[in-house]
């Protein structure tokens, strides 16, 4: 409207000259303009006199004498104009013409941004955006309005004289102003100048599951994330930049909201739900705030806080089946019939002259035939070819298609003076293994309220409790074994799982009682065992923390927060007597047997911080001052009951005999730290920071350790120099140096620890002697991690990203044992001798908002190389681990290469070995049907210096790379991930199922290509062989070049495939969202690896990496989904 | 240091300290107090435990026998500083206890160091508890300083202990003979006669028929002053001694004869020596049958304890240092009650030297096997004479060098500390 438009210069007033009071002036303004004034009568004093000698062409020329005379300030807003007083004494007058501009701002989607925020250009008036998008702001009428939404570009809007506009927003696809939480504080993507990766909420939830961690996998450079959990609900194995230790553990630190919680900790305890972003910290001059407890990586992780005046509820439902991906590949029971009498055969010609194959079972015996010799009667049907027979498949009685449930609500909003959110999940899942599964339930409440003008105080506090049914990774008999692992394989495929004529419903003894007289197989049912027994675990937990903040000038805020961690497991196992003990039947039974454990873990966090941002022109400064103390104590018990009188009472109460255990342990660390974050002019950006941790577990001579960071950027593309293109729109190079240290060095370890069994006997009667045997090492530190972090940031067309990082780790101080001088009563003496490095790039690309008619395509990508190498063990040449020596790790090799014999061909005939043993002597074996060995050295005598390295599990590349399409409503997302360059060694492949020991099932791979002279010359594996392993054949049980197996995949890891509802149909439902999908986890692995699942490879000991034992297929989980959000 | 808090605990690594000695006088400590010298010789082919060159004086410093003297020694002189370190803030069922128990730890780190010292000489003195990396720089500590240590450690242990009696741990006099022993080393007769003359004035101990002297039934009779304890089917056969399968003749008990007497020491028995029946002749090779068989399978799980010091000993001692002291007659008194609980005339020695000399070839008579003589020869200041003497004798062309009086340092100490090795190694 016009009047509107009118500015004060334009507005035309006519006084006659005379004297005047301030009133009549004003009342003559009014009349003849639009305007109307507004003022306190207690500032303007409208009686005083005026006199007017001049004509006014404009208000504006008259308004500028009545202020410079009567010192008058004169605010126009619209059609009113504010006087106030100016209380100093100014020489000049003050009009300040301003416009009332109302709008709405937008995303992308022509939906309405909530919280955008609204600046007028050089000032610091501004506003936000509400609910639904809309602003009112008072600003000059020439302003420009800059409008800004955390991962949107900043829109520059001329004002012009509108009073009303429409503001658009686009997504910023180079994400700079993303906050990153950094520790203690928060940046920007633009200016950290380490290496830190970030997943905001939309990207995690484009992964179905329980566990965030899940959600990482294959998405952000330099974090491995080994997909190796069991049970629903177990986490798994994250690794950042490389294997940070050699002896020790190295687990990141994970920092929910502030709080730092144990390394190592179950991850279950987060729902996904309610994480906002997951920001990486990888270099150490980032992680280095966090001291001792960051080298190997610090995830900060970050709650869903509440935002927008309205109430918002936001519902989350998903439903799914999950199914095994991998796969044995076991005999049926036909192929098992031909390869068990191969192998019984085999053992009966090698092992009696003049003997064959086709004797009786009496002429075997009357030669002297083993047992193991003898061809297993119920087969003779299976190998007579009788079709009908029993051909059990195990692999599928142990796995099974588990349902899965999630659903989670959130409630959040905020008034004037707090926000706040709270929510509520639960997760039903039943696992892909039998007896396997979960019931968890999680919340979280997030509450910060502004206490006055000076205060802030608020809370987070995270709930979980969760019942799980679990399977033993173990392979003990008593309680329930691992019915995925081994004791599937050594379940025969003529036996069935079930019995209808049993009163459980199990066929517990078939195998037992046939093999018996074969001293075959004896494996009890293992899916009948895992039924009948039980193993039980309930979880508690609860975290969180207060804080009360205290901003005495504007930004410098004081805070202090108290945090604190519960937590609780009970588990629970009974063994019943129907149930337990390889090779016996249930009349032969020891007695049923029940355990029950329990352990508490409490943690009390206290920090105060002092944080002071300031500009000093271009300078900006953030310096952060800070204290931290954190206590945390553990104890557990353990309860194992003998001879229950029946299996009715399955509790420790119910038995006659019990025996116990107990421990206890406890560590403190108290912090001291402090950072400087610098930029200047957004193209120079500086930080320093310094942190000093004392630490209980610290040798008492080695208490404290100082950890020190610097880092530098510079935007090149901010310079003035820089030439304006649409091509290269971004380039920022960074630099940083930084200090961490890895303090799972246990809780005890600088003490000495006692040893029992130095027994005396006193004249013949014995007393119990114990002493100190490990030695005390007062100087016992933490693990250093010193690295480099290079790192370049470019951006092009505005759409696409890419950052590369090349950065050296070197760690130092590793723990290793050094033998000290003996006087001391030791022999030995944990030192931080050791030395390590890992080397390496990451490249991240990304790019979005490519549109192509209605669809929009958006890319990411990311590569990751590591390079391991062992600087100095400390003196020793080399470290062995695992039994005949299967992995070494030896200085300048990568750590835990797998150790063993190169097999270069297999002995087929007795003119064979003849023309071998003439050629080589052999400390092992040279028989028909032996390998034939590599004599490494070439001294022509096989033995065990002529084993090689077979090559490690750390994978030399990972890589992820996804895609996200849009249109219209349909969203569709592809996630892959894998690895190169990786080997390992995997116990189900190498001892049972291509042993040919006959004695377990056998895969396909092994069924196909063992030699035999008449139906398999080619076959170019050893033969089975039941009884009667040769040297040669035992040792090819352990690494080989046949057997270690090529451990490299790539993994379609997720699909989905929403819809978004329309606003029309939504506002018919008074929905503020819609979304239902269908979603895909692990549809397909492409791998040549033989075995259940490639990245079972971390026992948990750093030095035989690529171990795999017991560990389960990665389940496969197609799902339906729907997200609601109401206001 | 949070294991400390009990009596229950100290009283364990109390026993550990005891186990130790175990360790020690199981074999090696026997073999290098006989196999050096005069007195015995490695019969069985290959079943030394590489004891060997103890008997050519081919040992060198990376010899095992070096080394685990040396290890068990200190591990359990730590033990003892262990227990010294926290037993004073630890309350026990009675102070007396307490104070027992104190000086059982000083008399095993007193009685350690004595034989330290008579091994390998200057030896690092270490009388508290620390990291052991700190121990790189450590040095070797005079030999004087640790005599001293010694002294006080056994006159504390003579305060500390009670007189009576008590099953396998040391009392007042069997301090009072170790230090006795040590004085005589250091030749200060004076002292030592006075110590020894406590004990055989107190009459706590006498000399026992020779048949009743030795065997597990025989254990704590009344010539035992301290004994290192070893006992049969206990603790999972972990507590029994190897001295019958090492140092007897080989036969279905599973003995090895590591441990034969020379012929020339045999000879040296008067016919009707009731001591001659400890020795067995086989094939020629004479074997000391002064241990019982394991009663069980295994070989290492006799049950003979061993004598450190027996009341004979003291005797023979105690006339050692009266003949230094120039009162001959008495020497001839204490010598001739040892002579004749063997069926042995008075002896007819007279004049100091001479008495030396009877009261020298007593000792082997009387000890052989026990593990003495070696140390004897040193303690006199004889061994380079007489084993360069028997050498010749024997037509064997080794000649004993005065370096090897004393054994060299283990060498993986020598590498890693600041000590210095011994000459001649």
């Amino acid at each position: 409207n016009g009047a509107n438009a009118q500015s004060l210069r334009s507005t035309e007033i006519s006084l006659e000259r005379g004297s005047y009071t301030v009133r009549n002036i004003l009342n003559n303004v009014e009349d003849q303009t639009d305007f109307n004034f507004t003022y306190y009568e207690s500032e303007v004093d409208l009686g005083a006199a005026y006199s007017i000698d001049r004509t006014y062409d404009s208000l504006f020329d008259l308004l500028y004498d009545l202020s410079l005379e009567k010192h008058f300030r004169f605010n126009r807003i619209n059609k009113s104009i504010a006087i106030s007083k100016i209380q100093q004494k100014k020489k000049e007058p003050e009009i300040v013409e301003q416009l009332q501009v109302s709008g709405v701002v937008l995303d992308e989607n022509g939906q309405p941004l909530p919280g955008a925020t609204i600046v007028a250009k050089g000032s610091s008036i501004g506003t936000t955006t509400d609910f639904d998008g809309n602003f009112e702001v008072a600003v000059n009428s020439d302003a420009t309005l800059l409008v800004s939404y955390i991962g949107y570009l900043t829109k520059e809007v001329p004002v012009n004289g509108q009073t009303s506009m429409t503001i658009s927003l686009q997504l910023d696809t180079q994400k700079l102003q993303e906050v990153v939480v950094i520790g203690y504080g928060t940046s920007s993507k633009e200016k950290i100048s380490g290496a830190v990766t970030s997943m905001d909420q939309e990207e995690i939830q484009q992964y179905s599951n329980a566990n965030f961690d899940q959600a990482i996998v294959g998405k952000l450079a330099g974090v491995n994330i080994l997909t190796n959990a069991r049970n629903p609900g177990d986490g798994n194995t994250i690794t950042i930049r490389g294997a940070g230790s050699i002896t020790r553990d190295a687990n990141p630190l994970v920092v929910v909201d502030g709080f730092p919680l144990a390394e190592g900790s179950s991850l279950n305890v987060i729902n996904p739900n309610d994480i906002a972003s997951i920001d990486v910290i990888k270099d150490a001059a980032s992680a280095a705030i966090y001291g001792s407890r960051a080298a190997n990586g610090v995830i900060m992780i970050t709650t869903k806080k509440g935002k927008g005046k309205k109430l918002t509820v936001e519902l989350r439902s998903v439903m799914g089946l999950q199914e095994k991906t991998g796969s044995y590949d076991l005999l049926n029971a036909y192929d098992a019939a031909k390869f068990f009498r191969d192998g019984r055969n085999n053992a009966y010609l090698k092992n009696h002259g003049n003997v064959g194959v086709n004797d009786s079972e009496e002429q075997r015996i009357a030669n002297g035939a083993n047992v193991r010799e003898l061809i297993l009667d119920y087969t003779v049907p299976y190998l007579n070819n009788e079709p009908g027979l029993t051909d059990f498949d195990w692999e599928d009685a142990v796995y099974r298609t588990g349902l899965v449930q999630n659903h989670y609500v959130n409630i959040s909003g905020s008034t004037e003076a707090t926000n706040y959110a709270a929510s509520l999940g639960y997760t039903n899942e039943e696992g892909i293994v039998i007896t396997a599964d979960q019931k968890r339930y999680t919340t979280n409440l997030k509450l910060n309220t502004k206490l006055g003008k000076y205060f802030k105080f608020g809370i987070n506090l995270n709930g979980y409790y969760a019942e799980r049914g679990l399977t033993n990774g173990g392979n003990g008999y008593r309680f329930p074994i691992d019915p995925a692992g081994r004791a599937m394989v050594y379940m025969f495929p003529f036996f069935s799982a079930y019995d209808d004529t049993n009163p459980t419903g199990y066929n517990i003894e078939a195998q037992i009682l046939a093999n018996r007289p074969y001293n075959a197989n004896m494996q009890e049912n293992p899916v009948a065992m895992s039924e009948l027994s039980k193993y039980d675990r309930r979880e508690f937990r609860t975290f969180g923390n207060t804080y009360l903040s205290f901003e005495p000038i504007d930004n410098l805020v004081l805070k202090t927060s108290l945090g604190y961690l519960l937590e609780s497991k009970f588990t629970d196992q009974y063994a019943p007597m129907l149930t337990g003990s390889y090779r016996r039947l249930i009349s032969e039974r020891d007695s049923n047997q029940g355990s029950e454990s329990r352990s508490d873990q409490g943690d009390i966090l206290v920090e105060n911080t002092a944080n002071y941002t300031f500009d000093i022109g271009k300078h900006s400064f953030n310096a952060l001052l800070g204290q931290s103390f954190q206590k945390s104590s553990y104890t557990s018990l353990s309860v194992n009951g003998y001879d229950f009188p029946n299996d009715i009472i399955q509790n420790i109460d119910g038995s006659t005999e019990q025996t116990a255990s107990a421990s206890r342990s406890k560590w403190t660390q108290l912090s001291y730290f402090g950072r400087i974050l610098y930029d200047y002019d957004d193209r120079y950006f500086l930080s320093g920071s310094i942190r000093t941790d004392g630490s209980s577990r610290f040798g008492k001579d080695n208490r404290y350790g100082t950890f020190s960071s610097f880092s530098a950027g510079w935007v090149l593309s901010n310079e003035s120099f820089f030439p304006e293109n649409d091509i290269l729109t971004y380039a920022k190079l960074r630099y940083s140096w930084g200090q961490t240290g890895n303090n799972q060095i246990g809780n005890y370890a600088q003490y000495a620890s006692i040893s029992t069994g130095r027994d005396y006997p006193y004249d013949g009667t014995l007393s119990p002697g114990a002493a100190p045997s490990s030695a005390p090492s007062y100087s016992l530190g933490w693990e250093t991690n010193t690295s480099n972090n290079f790192g370049v940031d470019l951006g092009f067309f505005n759409k696409i990203n890419l950052g590369v990082d090349y950065y050296i780790a070197d760690i130092s101080d590793l723990l290793l044992d050094r033998p000290v001088p003996k006087h001391t009563g030791f022999n030995s003496s944990l030192q931080n001798i050791g030395e390590m490095r890992n080397k390496g790039w990451e490249f991240e690309l990304n790019g979005s908002n490519f549109n192509i008619g209605g669809l929009s395509l958006g890319f990411n990508a990311n590569l990751t190389t590591n390079e391991n190498e062992i600087i100095s063990l400390g003196g020793a040449d080399e470290l062995y681990e695992g039994g005949n020596q299967r992995f070494i790790t030896r200085e300048g090799e990568s750590l835990a290469n797998l150790y063993g014999y190169k097999i270069i061909g297999l002995l087929k005939s007795e003119e064979e070995v003849a023309e071998y043993k003439s050629r080589k002597n052999t400390t092992l074996s040279a028989e028909v049907g032996d390998y034939i060995f590599q004599d490494t050295d070439g001294n022509d005598i096989i033995d065990a210096d002529d084993r090689v390295l077979l090559g490690d599990y750390n994978p030399e590349v990972t890589y992820g790379f996804g895609i996200d399409l849009a249109y219209k409503g349909f969203d569709l997302n592809l996630n892959f991930n894998g690895t190169m360059g990786r080997v390992a060694y995997d116990l189900m492949t190498s001892n049972y199922l291509e042993y040919g020991e006959a004695f377990t099932n056998t895969n396909y791979n092994y069924f196909n290509n063992y030699w035999d002279p008449v139906s398999n010359p080619e076959g170019y594996l050893a033969p089975p062989d039941a009884y009667g392993n040769t040297a040669t054949r035992k040792a090819s049980r352990n690494p080989t070049s046949y057997n270690v197996l090529d451990a490299d995949y790539l993994r379609l890891r997720s699909v989905q495939l929403g819809y978004n509802l329309p606003s029309g149909v939504l506002d018919q439902f008074h929905l503020q969202a819609m979304r239902v999908y269908v979603s895909a986890n692990n549809l397909h692995t492409w791998t040549k690896y033989r075995g259940m699942n490639p990245d079972g490879g971390y026992t948990g000991n750093p030095l035989d990496r690529g171990y795999i034992q017991g560990t389960t297929s990665v389940p496969r989980l197609i799902s339906v989904g729907i997200n609601l959000t109401l206001q | 240091e949070n294991y400390y808090s009990t009596q229950e605990n100290v009283e364990s690594t109390v026993t550990a300290t005891y186990n130790e000695l175990q360790a020690l006088y199981d074999y090696y400590m026997i073999l290098w107090g006989e196999i050096p010298s005069d007195n015995a010789y490695i019969q069985a082919p290959n079943s030394n435990g590489g004891a060997r060159p103890l008997e050519d004086f081919s040992w060198t410093s990376t010899s095992g026998f070096v080394g685990s003297i040396w290890e068990n020694s200190y591990e359990g002189i730590f033990y003892a500083n262990t227990v010294l370190s926290v037993i004073d803030d630890v309350l026990y069922d009675s102070e007396s206890l307490k104070n027992i128990r104190i000086g059982e730890m000083k008399f095993i780190r007193g009685f350690l160091y004595d034989n330290l010292t008579t091994i390998y000489g200057d030896v690092p003195l270490v009388l508290t508890i620390d990291d052991p990396t700190y121990a790189f720089d450590d040095a070797r500590t005079p030999k004087t300083e640790i005599y001293a240590q010694i002294e006080t450690d056994l006159l504390d242990a003579i305060e500390l202990l009670p007189s009576s009696n008590s099953a396998g741990r040391p009392n007042a006099y069997a301090a009072r003979a170790i230090l006795a022993k040590h004085y005589m080393k250091t030749r200060d007769f004076d002292k030592a006669e006075a110590q020894l003359q406590i004990i055989v004035s107190s009459g706590k101990y006498s000399l026992v028929d020779i048949d009743a002297l030795f065997g597990v039934e025989n254990e704590g009779n009344d010539e035992d002053v301290f004994s290192i304890q070893y006992a049969s089917n206990l603790d999972g056969m972990s507590e029994g001694s190897e001295y019958y399968y090492m140092f007897t003749q080989p036969d279905d008990q599973g003995g090895l004869g590591a441990m034969a007497m020379e012929s020339s020491l045999y000879e040296l028995y008067a016919a009707d020596d009731l001591r001659k029946g400890l020795v067995t002749e086989s094939s020629n090779v004479y074997y000391i049958n002064k241990w019982t068989p394991s009663p069980n399978n295994s070989t290492d799980d006799g049950g003979d304890n061993h004598f450190v010091v027996r009341y004979a000993d003291v005797l023979l001692l105690y006339a050692e240092c009266l003949n230094e002291n120039n009162k001959i007659a008495a020497a001839a008194t204490y010598l001739n009650m040892v002579r004749n609980r063997a069926n042995l005339d008075d002896t007819t020695a007279s004049g100091q030297s001479d008495m030396r000399s009877a009261i020298a070839m007593e000792r082997r008579l009387e000890l052989a096997g026990e593990g003495h003589r070696w140390f004897d020869l040193l303690r006199t200041g004889k061994a380079l004479e007489t084993m360069n003497a028997f050498f010749q004798n024997d037509g064997s062309k080794i000649t004993v060098e005065a370096y090897r009086l004393l054994s060299p340092l283990p060498q993986a100490e020598v590498d890693i500390t600041k000590m210095e090795q011994n000459p001649g190694y």
